[in-house]
């Protein structure tokens, strides 16, 4: 129990050495397409790692994810656009709105709070839910989401393209935020509060009965999570400036889940590792994509190669190695048992 | 109006409930959701679409769909359900969403993004008129369609010996096997009616749009889903009861609402599905007394 | 005939059954005795190929059946009436019997026998055939649990606390159509009980579980008219 503080330091300051070093990686190699990959990556991190949040303290599967993103995302976007650009892009959006904007910055701020509360009002009554009927409503809440983001034309755009968001997320950006997220889950997992949720998935009875409250313990993981998952929506919509309702949906979740359930969602290790291992396979395989697509071999437009790969990779983890790389180790334990615990 | 809107209904309904059906036979042996369910209109999109060109007719070409169909569901227990049955409920739903997005992306990558046109026999899409009511010709054939399985099916749950043991299995697996039932044979042949069933509503389904596109799987399983949590996850009666509501507050809304708030139209169903789950989670129809998982 | 060697079994963490040894001759009754919590039913359902076996080997006539499927374990002769004796209650009282037949399915002479053979060692169950198995009282499903497990034609019984949750009029009537059963076939009983007076009644030989473990046995004739076995099974040394 002692080294929780300590345990969280080597942790954090590994993640903050590992960041460093793909920043210099990426100044090393200079090239647009790398600097976009690492701040895809970055913004992912947020997102897994508030995912891991809830999934992996908690032990139960989220769908809901990248709805709380769509949400960040937006209301990051609404609040930023320059006055002039709203008339534009969103002509029939509410007045108060219509003439105020804010610096992005604070938009992102705004994305995850919004997020958050959100978050707050749909689902507590769905915290005492446990398996299939637990999953089924977190789908539930991605449809509710995602259904309202198309048809509320008048801040949304719709199911039409969102554009004009201004473009204010940077590498460092990106990469300070995603480092703030990292430590909001090392605190979080050894605070009281993930102490007490993980004791809930392990045992429901037993911890209820040390004085858990599972439904609260749950309700407030998902909280935090449904926050960072606003500011990674935030950042990237600043990013990418125009998005449709279609970019949170299905696709990316699934992609969330690959990452959480290959790095395993039980550490936030494992959170960023698979966050790393499957944006340098997507991002490998893309390029093969590309390569057999321009290289005349193939006919016919190669996509989908990408996620059929990932699909079972995903299967083939789930099956060989259900705990993803990092089962129940972070880092920081990993490397003090081979370095410190020798004497 | 009245004739026009129980026809609307029912022709929607029947098509929902055999689709909720298919869906809950799973379910109600392993307690586990099948995530790739919506595939299985996948395949029989694209087995009819590939098989445009061929010389048989159009019949025997649903018929071999149907086939591929529950071939793909009883692939679907292999690939996703048996290596990691035993682990978590959480894992079978990520191996089968793995195993829809498998299938999704491989008709993206082998034919395309675009939708295909689906050949249907032009008589399906005549209208006929009768008691004021103008209807086209498939949704008549939906419903005697509906109305001859499903009374097939509960026979068959009724009377034979398997129908009996998949029934025992649903209640208490593990007892059912004490007895002799084989486990193997009790969730194969669910998973191959699974199929059939969804092969059926599926080529019903196709006849009303008459295409076909990687992510069509997503509606039919987003209806299933709700038809058999307002049903009853458990109770083969309530799937097919939630079948029919869902047409019914699907209709009323099409018939009732305004343009601009029907667009929030998934929105209602939803929050209506995590509703029920909250306040009455075994669904309108209790399922058998026991529902421990295995 | 039935043979189980140093098995062990576990539920995660929990060990159910530390180490149980004990085997069951040809037409014999054997009781297992202890109280609740000595493993007596993880025993059985280990044997039956439900429960996990952490460690050890069962096995039955001469071959092992360790690893077998429950399906396979009852397709080989031993038939199962668990503990909360597990009735389909959706299912007519018929039904329930028909399945109880699953293995014989093939060879509807013997399934017509063994049925009118359950139905003359319990004509109440063929009084309510066709009632849901559900609305059957306590006692009436025992029977109809028993009566499924004899439709399989077993070679061997194995019997959980038959009298759990039964009035003494009704336990005292089960006892009654158990020993007419032994009477009628040389059917092979392994019986698990708390019961035990009721249980030292039918039985040749008895073993005492507690905490997992076989702690002593005996024949249930010299048993009975000692006082030993209180102090074993209470735990009164």
């Amino acid at each position: 129990m002692k080294d929780f503080t300590n345990e969280n330091f080597i942790n954090i300051l590994f993640f903050f050495g590992l960041f460093l070093l793909i920043y210099a990686l990426n100044i090393f190699m200079g090239t647009a397409i790398f600097e976009r990959i690492v701040t895809n990556l970055f913004i992912y991190i947020i997102l897994v790692v508030g995912l891991q949040v809830f999934m992996g303290n908690s032990g139960i599967l989220s769908f809901a994810h990248i709805g709380y993103m769509s949400i960040g995302a937006y209301c990051s976007g609404i609040f930023s656009i320059p006055v002039k650009m709203k008339s534009m892009a969103l002509p029939d959006l509410y007045y108060f709105i219509q003439i105020t904007t804010f610096d992005p910055i604070i938009c992102i701020f705004i994305g995850g709070i919004f997020a958050a509360i959100v978050a707050a009002v749909l689902t507590l009554p769905l915290m005492r839910l446990n398996d299939a009927a637990a999953v089924i409503t977190s789908f539930a809440v991605l449809m509710v989401i995602h259904s309202i983001v198309v048809g509320w034309s008048a801040v949304t755009n719709g199911p039409r393209t969102f554009f004009g968001v201004p473009k204010a997320t940077t590498l460092e950006l990106a990469m300070i935020f995603s480092f703030a997220a990292v430590i909001i889950a090392f605190l979080y997992k050894n605070s009281r509060f993930g102490l007490l949720l993980r004791a809930t998935r392990d045992n429901e009875v037993a911890a209820e009965s040390i004085g858990a409250n599972t439904v609260y313990l749950r309700w407030f993981a998902v909280i935090v999570s449904a926050f960072l998952a606003g500011i990674a929506g935030g950042l990237w919509g600043h990013f990418i400036t125009s998005f449709s309702p279609k970019s949170f949906y299905l696709r990316e979740t699934f992609l969330v889940i690959s990452m959480i359930i290959i790095g395993g969602s039980f550490t936030v290790t494992g959170a960023i590792a698979g966050a790393l291992f499957v944006t340098i396979g997507y991002e490998f395989l893309r390029w093969i994509e590309k390569v057999i697509k321009f290289s005349d071999a193939i006919k016919f437009e190669f996509i989908g190669l990408t996620e059929i790969f990932l699909s079972i990779t995903m299967i083939v983890f789930l099956v060989t190695k259900p705990k993803g790389l990092f089962p129940f180790l972070e880092i920081g334990e990993i490397i003090k048992k081979k370095f410190f615990k020798k004497g | 109006m009245m004739l026009q809107f129980i026809v609307d209904v029912l022709s929607l309904g029947s098509m929902y409930a055999l689709f909720a059906l298919g869906l809950v036979l799973v379910y109600g042996i392993l307690k586990l959701v099948n995530f790739a369910y919506g595939e299985l209109i996948l395949v029989i999109g694209y087995s009819i679409f590939l098989l445009k060109g061929s010389p048989f007719p159009w019949f025997f070409m649903s018929f071999i769909a149907i086939i591929m169909c529950i071939f793909t569901s009883i692939a679907t227990d292999y690939v996703a359900f048996r290596p990691v049955r035993e682990k978590s409920v959480t894992a079978v739903l990520i191996t089968s969403f793995a195993f829809a997005t498998l299938l999704q992306n491989a008709a993206l990558l082998l034919i395309s993004a675009k939708p295909k046109n689906v050949p249907m026999p032009s008589f399906l899409s005549d209208s006929v008129q009768f008691l004021g009511v103008i209807t086209p010709v498939r949704n008549l054939i939906s419903i005697f369609v509906a109305v001859v399985c499903l009374f097939i099916f509960f026979q068959f749950m009724k009377r034979s010996l398997l129908g009996l043991a998949m029934r025992a299995s649903a209640t208490n697996f593990n007892m059912a096997r004490m007895l002799g039932i084989p486990a193997n044979l009790v969730i194969t042949t669910a998973f191959a009616l699974s199929g059939l069933l969804a092969g059926i509503a599926g080529t019903l389904w196709m006849s009303k749009i008459s295409m076909v596109f990687p992510g069509i799987g997503l509606e039919p399983l987003l209806i299933a889903f709700i038809a058999t949590v307002i049903g009853g996850m458990r109770s083969i009666q309530g799937a097919v009861l939630g079948g029919f509501i869902l047409a019914f507050i699907d209709m009323s809304f099409n018939y009732l609402l305004p343009q601009d708030i029907l667009k929030f139209r998934d929105a209602f169903t939803f929050s209506f599905v995590i509703l029920i789950l909250l306040i009455r989670p075994e669904g309108l129809i209790r399922g058998p007394a026991t529902g421990a998982r295995t | 005939m039935l043979e189980v060697k140093n098995l062990k079994v576990n539920y995660g963490q929990v060990v159910a059954v530390k180490k149980v040894d004990l085997h069951v001759a040809k037409g014999e009754t054997v009781v297992l005795l202890g109280a609740n919590g000595a493993g007596k039913s993880s025993t059985l359902l280990s044997i039956a190929g439900v429960s996990n076996k952490g460690e050890g080997e069962v096995e039955f006539l001469g071959s092992n059946i360790t690893k077998l499927s429950p399906e396979k374990i009852l397709s080989l002769g031993i038939a199962t009436v668990p503990e909360n004796r597990d009735i389909f209650p959706d299912l007519l009282v018929e039904e329930n019997i028909v399945l109880g037949g699953y293995v014989n399915r093939k060879n509807s002479k013997i399934i017509k026998q063994t049925r009118n053979e359950v139905y003359d060692l319990f004509p109440i169950l063929f009084e309510r055939k066709n009632q849901v198995a559900g609305t059957l009282s306590g006692g009436e499903q025992q029977m109809l649990a028993i009566g499924r497990a004899l439709m399989s034609t077993p070679k061997m019984l194995l019997l959980d606390e038959p009298s759990l949750g039964l009035a003494p009029t009704i336990v005292e009537k089960i006892y009654e159509h158990i020993a007419q059963l032994k009477k009628n076939s040389d059917l092979t009983i392994l019986l698990v009980e708390q019961h035990a007076m009721k249980a030292l009644s039918i039985a040749d030989r008895v073993y005492f579980l507690r905490l997992g473990e076989i702690v002593s046995s005996g024949n249930a004739s010299e048993l009975k008219n000692t006082t030993d076995f209180k102090k074993i099974y209470f735990g009164e040394e």
